[in-house]
């Protein structure tokens, strides 16, 4: 059954990347010992696999000719994918191409003809000793297979992961094929994609610690100190009169209005996901116990959107009531979005607690300050939110404790390659927005010249859709799980800066395009803009990963 | 979607105003009927189709385009003034704020509009919290007054004169089209005949733009 696959694969493309390997060594054996392990944990993945197909399958206790069947049905797709796995020993299929290799996709679909054949064709049925077994059990198996091949990529990861010096080049190609979900093998493979971790294992401890003492510096000058300090004279701020332009306060109040539109984004972030809306674990303890004169971000944004909207003092405390009594009435109104965190919805605003918004609003106050200069734009908000998602969702209760200072530092080190994206003086220069779009439209020209013609006809410029797709990186377009996944391949190719999106968002264009062929300005625009959330995002990587091996930028 | 309804002209209408002022809700209150408290913010510029009657048998198909509020995105979004025919000033009743800046989007409009004729239309947003209120009707009225163009206050959560506002709006621009004031040409998308107007020549609106505007009709039947 396997035969024809097997011999298939000896007529593979060549690899043109063996012509940058380093020559191998004479005495070198053919058959190393990489090479034997990676035999035998995929025997041992098969075996196992159609073992407990078989285990499952005879738990009445006797041997029936379907359970031999489903078996052996199980026993050679798991050798179909395993064929599909060895075409190559460093690249994941995509990136080959599942269509690269005509002989092999030929043998393989041989190999699955013959087997159906011997389940379904009466004749065969007689000398196989099978019976036809139905489509559910067919499913069944392709799961239980897609399982086996999950848990090997796991193992992968782990073993990768767990080694003193971790392996980027290797990491790099096994992350963007994606990230499983489980064990917070994602969110440690970001930080090290985000060069916030070293490769040494080793340093990690002592670094962490230092870095998040750091950031605890950076809450105290930033939140605390100019807290305290203006809770001293806020008494004297409330007198219309006293708004002098001493240049403190100036900055103070330039501040709180960063502070306000950061707080009104944080909000919304996300809101078919309770999660943001749910207390963390672990509020910034610095922040918790100060006294109470200190002025935390949560009484600033009070106090100043009063101070910024009222103008007479007789109305200020009528204000005050509204303001009071306005806040569970929005609670209130999550909560009806997001029942998973019903119970808890009143604690969120209690002292001492904090949503997970609330984290983020922090981190992007302090960048923003940290970084006056770009200080904090719309959108910032869809780039944190996923990566702070992942790292306060790690089943790891240490990395999930410092799931806000890590978060800082990841986000940190992702906006030096995005904040051209976000800086108005760069629109006009080569690496800013309007030069990234600008890109994507003349990859598009190579990828699809029909719609790239269209567009061009329709005058369906890429500011109008391509503006978001590029700057939030694809977060506002597909549910979180996608974005997450998304990410794992962007960022594994993050160090050509991004180039991988460009090739994902002409691919996202190319799985439409029958529809924009047919379609109007306004058809187009809307489908563009709204693009279809369900899409399968694999589709779309898939998709990208060819045109990235076809066309070179 | 579009081209199964006929329709004698399109507008293309910019939303413009400060951040959370409820820009993006307000579109979504008029073009599918639904309340959303917070919807994500618009980064860059989003865009949405309405079909209106402004005058019995006469139907007006608006695009609309809702921009990002902040500062960062108008350079962005300063290319979508110059082929809009109609700009809505928002502003948040409850946010005082967000009113002192109108003349701002109104002075960048003006500038970037030119050399073609708008038409403006100031909206208070939010007026169901009517308890939250900082700007007061009278205020948004004399503003409107002092730089001669139309207001209306409106809510998107309980929709009160959301759909108002949008006819009015295109009502304005329809009449100052059959009174020969804006006009119909190539090489800006303010404003295009529809495909019914194309076809039927007896129909009254084209009557009257002929009338008016005879130097180039046909060439925008697309």
């Amino acid at each position: 059954m396997d035969g024809p696959p097997a011999q298939s694969l000896g007529v593979e493309p060549v690899d043109h990347d063996v012509l940058r390997k380093p020559p191998r060594k004479v005495t070198d054996a053919m058959i190393s010992k990489r090479l034997i392990i990676h035999m035998v944990t995929s025997a041992a993945v098969i075996v196992i696999g159609t073992l407990c197909v078989f285990y499952a399958e005879m738990r009445d206790g006797k041997v029936t000719p379907r359970d031999t069947t489903m078996t052996f049905t199980c026993f050679v797709f798991f050798d179909m994918f395993n064929a599909l796995s060895c075409r190559s020993q460093t690249k994941f299929i995509f990136e080959i191409g599942l269509f690269s290799n005509r002989f092999f996709l030929v043998a393989v679909f041989l190999s699955i003809v013959g087997q159906l054949a011997v389940i379904y064709f009466p004749p065969l049925q007689y000398v196989f000793q099978t019976e036809a077994i139905s489509l559910t059990d067919l499913t069944n198996i392709n799961r239980t297979i897609r399982m086996a091949l999950y848990q090997k990529t796991m193992e992968e990861f782990n073993k990768l992961l767990k080694s003193d010096t971790i392996d980027l080049k290797k990491l790099k190609t096994l992350a963007f094929n994606g990230c499983p979900t489980d064990s917070g093998i994602r969110s440690l493979t970001w930080k090290i994609l985000l060069n916030y971790l070293v490769l040494d294992r080793t340093k990690w401890a002592l670094y962490l610690s230092k870095q998040r003492e750091l950031y605890r510096g950076y809450i105290r000058e930033t939140i605390i100190k100019p807290g305290l300090q203006s809770s001293c004279q806020s008494t004297v701020v409330d007198h219309p009169l006293n708004c002098a332009p001493n240049s403190s306060w100036a900055a103070y109040f330039k501040e709180n209005e960063v502070l306000l539109q950061i707080d009104k984004d944080c909000r919304r972030l996300c809101p078919d996901l309770s999660f943001f809306q749910c207390k963390t674990e672990y509020p910034c303890a610095e922040i918790m116990n100060q006294e109470d004169g200190f002025e935390s971000l949560r009484k600033r944004i009070v106090s100043s959107s009063l101070k910024v909207e009222s103008r007479s003092q007789s109305r200020l405390t009528g204000r005050l009531e509204i303001q009071s009594n306005n806040k569970p009435s929005h609670q209130k109104n999550n909560s009806s979005l997001n029942s998973a965190c019903d119970d808890n919805e009143y604690e969120v605003l209690a002292a001492g607690c904090e949503a997970h918004w609330e984290v983020v609003e922090r981190i992007l106050f302090v960048y923003s300050k940290l970084n006056s200069g770009q200080s904090y734009v719309q959108g910032m908000n869809e780039i944190i939110g996923p990566i702070y998602y992942t790292f306060a969702t790690d089943p790891n209760v240490e990395w999930k404790e410092h799931a806000e200072a890590d978060t800082f530092y990841c986000f940190t080190s992702l906006m030096t390659h995005l904040r051209e994206n976000f800086m108005k003086i760069y629109d006009n220069s080569e690496f800013g927005i309007l030069g990234r779009m600008q890109k994507f439209l003349s990859l598009l020209n190579k990828t699809d010249k029909e719609v790239y013609d269209l567009f061009e006809k329709q005058n369906l410029k890429p500011e109008f859709y391509s503006f978001r797709w590029l700057t939030l990186l694809l977060s506002q377009e597909f549910h979180l799980p996608d974005v997450l996944r998304i990410w794992d391949s962007l960022f594994a190719d993050q160090d050509q800066n991004f180039q991988f999106l460009l090739y994902l968002c002409c691919a996202m264009v190319t799985l439409q395009r029958d529809q924009l062929l047919n379609g109007s300005q306004a058809q187009n625009i809307r489908l563009l803009q709204n693009y279809p959330p369900d899409t399968d995002v694999h589709k779309i990587l898939q998709k990208a990963a060819e045109l990235k091996r076809i066309h070179h930028l | 979607m579009d081209n199964m309804y006929s329709y004698d002209y399109q507008f293309r209408l910019i939303v413009v105003g400060d951040s959370t002022v409820g820009k993006s809700s307000l579109l979504r209150s008029f073009c599918d009927g639904v309340f959303s408290q917070d919807p994500d913010p618009t980064v860059g510029v989003d865009f949405n189709v309405r079909i209106v009657e402004v005058k019995p048998g006469v139907k007006v198909k608006l695009q609309l385009w809702d921009t990002a509020g902040q500062e960062r995105f108008r350079s962005i979004t300063r290319a979508y003034y110059r082929n809009s025919v109609g700009v809505l000033l928002i502003y948040d009743t409850t946010n005082y704020v967000s009113f002192t800046h109108v003349t701002s989007w109104l002075n960048e409009a003006r500038a970037q509009i030119q050399p073609y004729h708008s038409v403006f239309l100031l909206v208070g947003t939010k007026i169901d919290r009517e308890s939250e209120r900082q700007v007061t009707t009278e205020e948004g009225k004399a503003f409107a007054d002092f730089h001669n163009i139309s207001f209306i206050e409106t809510s998107s959560k309980s929709s009160l004169y959301v759909q108002e506002a949008f006819t009015m709006i295109a009502r304005e621009i329809y009449d100052m089209l059959t009174e020969g004031r804006i006009h119909v040409q190539s090489g800006w998308d303010g404003v295009k005949t529809g495909p019914k107007s194309a076809n039927s020549n007896q129909s009254q609106p084209i009557e009257i733009a002929q009338n008016v505007q005879p130097r180039r009709n046909g060439c925008c039947s697309s």
